[in-house]
């Protein structure tokens, strides 16, 4: 029998991908559970042996993958994550929005000098949108290859720094590129690590 | 009826399902199975997602329940949820009404 084909299987599955906070997740594992093992009962009142029960419990609820995907989408306001994230870049980007006008009215600069603080907010943001992604993104969202190659257009530019490495517009395009790179990477790394302790935890608790 | 078909009237079907007796997940699709004489068989792993959805949305509540062998979660509409599912009502009837006087009038 295959891991997935019962219930503890496929509610392990489920919980490894979902990457929601502990207190949802619990809650969700513990709503599977309970609808698995009510589904499974009435399966074997209908005359299957409880193995052929379980496993056709937990086909009958899907691929855990899938399932993992939709819960979470219907769990994350996705328009709510997005909001905090513009906000949070908006607040480098008007702290020297102001400072800038300020000086160009008193003439101490020109207006359009470059300033070296231009790129703080599409890097916050861009750094903000990646660790969102990279955290919250399943491990199937990786195997899609879609943030992967992203990344790797993000790590393409080291080619522009070699042509000319103090280039400050190219500071300006690539930047928010290494900023999403890093952010995603963060991000996958920051989830890996959570899956990783609840793992832990959830061995020691059996144990 | 195929799962297709019933995409956009998940969350109807269940608001409906709801609104006659607060219940959790595995008795909602029994219920809609039996309210509509075994047509509607509810694909289980997208139902958990659509409540947990609506109760995002407000129109459903939920509470774990202890009356039972085991704690269930068990689904309660919410006054929004009435009144969307009487928007939803509206809205199929006149639907229905008009899907059907067009299938009649292109015999």
């Amino acid at each position: 029998m295959k891991p997935n084909d019962t219930i503890a299987g496929y509610l392990l599955t489920l919980r490894r991908r979902l990457l929601l906070g502990a207190e949802t997740r619990d809650r969700i594992i513990a709503e599977v559970e309970d609808h698995l093992e009510e589904s499974a009962r009435a399966l074997r009142e209908a005359g299957r042996t409880p193995a052929a029960a379980e496993r056709e419990a937990v086909a009958r609820f899907g691929d855990p993958t899938r399932t993992a995907l939709r819960l979470q989408a219907a769990r994350i306001n996705g328009k709510g994550l997005i909001l905090p994230l513009t906000l949070l870049a908006c607040i480098p980007s008007m702290a020297h929005v102001f400072p800038y006008y300020v000086r160009a009215t008193m003439g101490s600069i020109q207006r359009g000098d470059a300033s070296p603080w231009s790129f703080v907010a599409p890097v916050a943001l861009s750094f903000g949108l990646g660790f969102a992604g990279g955290y919250l993104l399943p491990r199937s969202a990786w195997r899609s290859g879609g943030w992967a190659g992203a990344t790797l257009v993000a790590l393409g530019t080291p080619g522009a720094w070699l042509r000319d490495p103090w280039a400050y517009r190219d500071l300006i395009l690539f930047g928010p590129g290494y900023a999403m790179a890093v952010g995603i990477v963060g991000g996958w790394a920051g989830g890996r690590l959570r899956q990783l302790v609840q793992r832990v935890r959830n061995r020691s608790v059996r144990a | 009826m195929n799962s297709e078909a019933m995409k956009g009237h998940l969350d109807a079907l269940l608001l409906a399902a709801v609104e006659r007796q607060p219940a959790h997940g595995y008795a909602l699709i029994e219920r809609v199975r039996a309210l509509s004489d075994g047509a509607f068989l509810l694909p289980e792993g997208t139902v958990y997602p659509a409540l947990h959805r609506l109760e995002r949305l407000g129109l459903l509540e939920s509470a774990w329940s202890a009356d039972a062998p085991r704690r269930r979660r068990v689904y309660s509409l919410t006054d929004r949820g009435r009144a969307v599912l009487v928007e939803r009502r509206e809205e199929w009837r006149a639907f229905a009404s008009g899907m059907s006087a067009a299938l009649q009038g292109a015999r």
